[in-house]
This record gives structure tokens, sequence and C-alpha cells, in this order.
């Protein structure tokens, strides 16, 4: 049971993380490869400020969502002029960049040691230090950033952003103001990247420099595009497909480097074979631009 | 100063390997059309198939790495005809994913073949032979010495190949409009298999000098791609010159930076990653990548 609860947090947890990322690559139409790096700036600032600062679980969400917004806002400019590929190496080169300064910062990430005992939180008097506590209010995170994500992605407001992607120009032209709508829409992601990423350090309870790096990007981007890109419910079913598909690789009788490799290895086929046949995912729309 | 001749030199080796990755790459990119992100696996793959050759099998240097050579090679064209060529006339962003899943299936496997302990191509206790240079103020190995001249001779055959040579020739026209090409009558698939072959046998020969030079470990692949694409975007896409001095810069910034200022080497990516941004924010298409509208122009 305690393990069928902690696939179900993951799972909820990695929607988050998959939507957030899935704004601005399915929606805003822009190669954002630093979802890790969002993610992990907030889950840095959590575990840093509740353990070091002292502030209670909350408010150090909070503060996590709005670090990592910074961060997300000034990722956002260097797609106000640049194109496709140049964008997409931007953002690596910004997830490499955070990863070594994670590695480096000895003094305030603790380097390669990693953060260990990053509290969980207390509700109504009660330390979710069970699993089902834990699953229970992390469901709860969950349905509350989706509902506002869902009013935000499906209104008018996001048929602006789905016209930027499909063509810029044409918006402009419009008069529709791009680089206000782009930024609004990387500090809105960011924002709750950063309160996805604080979940996750939570409910670990540990983070190294290693949990936000490439694998975790090809795990996202996974979620995003084998889900459908610009999809709301294909994060969802992404995040769940994703964290489920490896599990069974566990009964097998190999060494724990075998099995990571076949976890891994299991993405990389999963991608070939839905950009091969199905590229628009498991619920995009054929429309979407990138997937023409 | 007395430590920056040796500087110089050091950055010289890196900035040979660096230009390897980085004129495949630009070829891959150019006749593509999207980042090949599996290039850097594919060297590490070579790499791999080498130490078995050479280490485990105990065959001599040559033949090990001609066998490398040619399976990656095979690999790389078998990728190009059942993965890539489907689906050639997508949005980038299709062909690019798929190139992410490749990666991930040659490291996986490589973490399953090799696991994921880092290995070098030395016996316990041999080392690689040292020569002093200039009165001693350079020391370098001979593996060293090895890189640069092969990194050079490589750099001058696939100019010379893409300048004069017939399918170099079509190559140069199939980058800059392929339906054009085909109206001319040129075998686009094919130009398309040898370059991405051609590239693949330059991602070896990078691969394996890198081992050399260095550690192999089988996560290293994605980073030798984005440092490769990192030298060809400061030097500015779609040129072969632009791509070397990129390579040249990276090569320099990292080695002098680390030498000279008391950071330590494990902040080299980011000094290049940060290289990069810079680059990329003050001027986008590259150093010598032009003006925006002469890159649009060139697509």
């Amino acid at each position: 049971m305690d393990y069928y609860l902690h696939l179900a947090t993951l799972i909820s947890i990695y929607s988050i993380l998959a939507l957030t990322s899935n704004m601005i690559i399915g929606y805003l139409g822009i190669l954002f490869l630093a979802g890790p790096a969002i993610y992990g700036i907030g889950a840095y600032t959590f575990s840093i400020m509740s353990i070091n600062v002292g502030m209670s679980f909350f408010p150090a969400m909070l503060a996590a969502g709005v670090v990592s917004m910074i961060g997300g806002m000034i990722l956002a400019v260097p797609s106000f002029k640049l194109r496709s590929h140049y964008i997409g190496i931007a953002t690596l080169a910004f997830l490499f960049i955070f990863n070594g300064l994670s590695f480096n910062l000895r003094e305030l990430t603790r380097g390669a040691l990693g953060i260990p005992g990053i509290p969980r939180p207390v509700i109504f008097g009660e330390y979710l230090g069970t699993n089902l506590g834990f699953f229970l209010f992390a469901l709860a995170c969950t349905v509350i950033v989706m509902a506002i994500l869902h009013r935000v992605l499906h209104s008018p407001y996001a048929k602006v952003i789905e016209t930027i992607r499909e063509d810029e120009t044409a918006s402009k032209t419009l008069g529709k103001n791009v680089i206000k709508y782009k930024l609004q829409i990387f500090a809105l992601s960011s924002f709750f990247a950063g309160i996805g990423g604080s979940l996750l350090a939570s409910y670990l309870g540990f983070i190294h420099p290693s949990s936000f790096n490439l694998v975790e990007l090809t795990f996202i981007l996974s979620m995003v595009v084998i889900g459908g890109m610009g999809s709301f419910w294909g994060s969802i079913v992404g995040a769940a497909l994703l964290t489920l598909v490896p599990e069974p690789l566990r009964y097998l009788n190999f060494s724990e480097e075998v099995i990571g490799g076949l976890r891994y290895g299991s993405y990389g086929l999963l991608l070939i074979l839905f950009m091969l046949y199905r590229p628009y995912g498991i619920l995009g729309k054929r429309t979407n631009t990138f997937n023409k | 100063m007395e430590i920056l001749p040796q500087l110089i030199a050091v950055a010289i080796v890196s900035s040979a390997l660096y230009s390897l990755i980085a004129t495949g790459l630009t070829m891959t990119f150019g006749i593509l059309e999207f980042i090949h992100f599996g290039y850097g696996e594919m060297a590490i793959t070579g790499a791999y198939i080498f130490y078995t050759c050479y280490m485990s099998l105990g065959m001599g240097l040559i033949p090990s790495a001609l066998i490398a050579l040619a399976s990656v090679t095979l690999i790389g064209v078998v990728i190009e005809k059942f993965t890539f060529k489907p689906v050639r006339e997508r949005h980038w962003f299709i062909p690019m994913t798929l190139s992410i899943g490749i990666a991930i299936i040659l490291q996986s496997a490589m973490t399953i073949f090799y696991g994921g302990n880092s290995r070098n191509y030395y016996a316990s206790g041999e080392t690689a032979k040292t020569f002093e240079l200039f009165n001693g103020s350079v020391i370098i190995t001979d593996v060293q010495i090895a890189i640069v001249l092969i990194a050079i001779a490589c750099l001058l055959a696939v100019g010379y190949f893409l300048k004069y040579s017939r399918t170099g020739k079509a190559a140069r026209a199939v980058a800059d409009d392929r339906d054009i090409a085909a109206i001319m009558g040129i075998n686009v698939d094919k130009t398309i298999s040898t370059i991405f072959g051609l590239g693949s046998l330059l991602a070896v020969v990078a691969g394996i000098m890198l081992a050399f030079d260095r550690n192999l470990t089988p996560t290293a692949g994605m980073l030798t791609t984005v440092i490769g694409f990192c030298a060809i975007v400061l030097g500015g896409v779609g040129s072969f010159k632009g791509a070397i001095i990129g390579a040249i810069i990276i090569g320099f910034a990292e080695t002098l930076v680390i030498g000279l200022t008391p950071l330590s080497n494990s902040y080299k990516e980011i000094v290049i990653f940060t290289i990069l941004l810079l680059t990329i924010l003050i001027r986008p298409y590259g150093l010598f990548g032009g003006t925006k509208e002469e890159v649009e122009s060139r697509k």
C-alpha cells in the first residue's frame, strides 16, 4: 500500500512539473530545456529557507515560488529575440550553469553532499510523517494548482498564447504585445514549477545537485511530449505513464545499475516510438505547429 | 606568468578536440537541420567499442580504432535510415526529440554493458610518455601531440572533401536547399546518408581521443554534444570556420579562466556556458554569424 501511495504522490507532483514545462514548450512553442533548473531553484530555495532560515512550510514554499519565478523571467529574456534551436541551447546552458553552481556553492547548497532532513508540513497540528498524509496533502496542492492553470489555459488568454506559437508575426500585427505575453507565461509557469519543486523536496526529504540534471530533463520532456504538447490533461497522463512504465523493471533480478539503465532506456524507446508513429502524443492536437 | 606556456599548450589540445566535435556536429546540423543530440553519445559509444577491442581483447591501436570507426559509422547510417529519414519532412522538433531518444538509448546501453564507473585506456601503472618543450616550460604527452596532429589532419581532409569532392559539393547544395538540389538531380537520400556517416566517423575519432586525454564515462555524451553546439553557436551557425573558431575560443577560455583564477576545475562548465549565454544575449547569431537578416535569408 505504501508503495502505491509513493507512486501516486510522485505522479501528482510530476503532473505539476510536467504541466509547467508544457506551458512553455507546448502552449508557447518555445524549446525550453531548463525545466529541472527552474524547479531545482524552487527545491533549493525551499530547503534553505526552511532549514537554514527557519521559515515554516508555507512561507518557504511561497519564497520558492517567487525565486523560481524570478529565474524563469530571466530565462524569458533570450526568447524575445531568439528562435528555435538557439533558445534550446541557451536554456540548456542555463541548466548546466545551475547544475554546476549547485555543486560548487558549497556554503549554500552543501555541494555534492546534498541537503538532507528537509521538513514536511504540519497541517492542523499534525506532522505529515506518513505517506498517506503526505499523499493527501500533495493531492490537494496539485488540485489547487491544476484548477488555477486549467482556468488560465482554457481562457481566451490561452488562445493568444497559442496564436503566438503558431505565428508570432501575425500576433504582433494584431496588436498583441508578444514580449508581455511571453514574460507572463514564463513567470506563471516558473512560479508553479517552484511550488512543485518544493513539494518534491519536502516529499523526498533529500535533494542533491543530480536531482535536477539532464536525466530529469529527459524525464520531464518525455512526459510533456508523450502526453501531448499543448494539452492540459496530456501532461497528467504523461506523468502517470512515465512514472508507472519503468516500475515492473524493479522485479527483474538484475543489479541496481542495470535496472537504472533499463529504466532510462525505456524512456528513450518510448520517445523514439512516439516520434515515429504518434508525434502529437497521447492527447496532443495534430494542429500544433511543432507536430506537423 | 611562468604557468602561461603550459596553459596555452593544454588549451591547444582542448581546442583541437572541441574543433573536431564542433565540425562533425555542424556538418550534421547543416544537412539535417536539427540538433542531433545523439552525436556525443555516438562519440562515447565509439570510445567504448575501442575500449573493448584495445583493453579487453588486447588488439592493437590501429585495428581497434578501425573497428570502432566502422561499427559506429554503421550504427549512424542505420539510425539515419530507420529513424531520421521517415520524419525528415516534419517540423524540426520531431527529429530533434527523436535524437534525444537515441541519445538516451545509447547512454543506457553503455551503462548496462560497462557500468557507471569511469575508465581510461591505460593499464594500471602505465602512463603516457611526456616530453619537455621550450626548456621545460611546457610539458606535453605523446597522446596530446597525436591529438593535435590527428585533429588538424581530419579538419583539413573534411574541409577539402566538402569543398572539392563531388559528394561534398552535393552536400553543400542539399544543405542550402534540399528541394532544389533534388530537382538538379542530386541524390538527396544518399548525400544525407553519406554526410551523416562522415559526421559519425568524426565523432568516433573525437570520442577516442577525448577518452585518451580524459576519462570515459557513459554520461559524458550529452555534455560533449552541448559543448560542441556551444562552439557552433559562438562562431555562428552554418560556417565551417566559425565552428572551429568557436571551439578554439571555448578551449582557451576554459583553460585560461581555470588556470589563472582561483576557481577550481569543476567551474569549467560554468565558464563555458556563461560565455555562451552572454554571447547569445549580446550577439544572438554568433560572433561570425552576421546580423539577424543575413542569418534569416540563409535560413
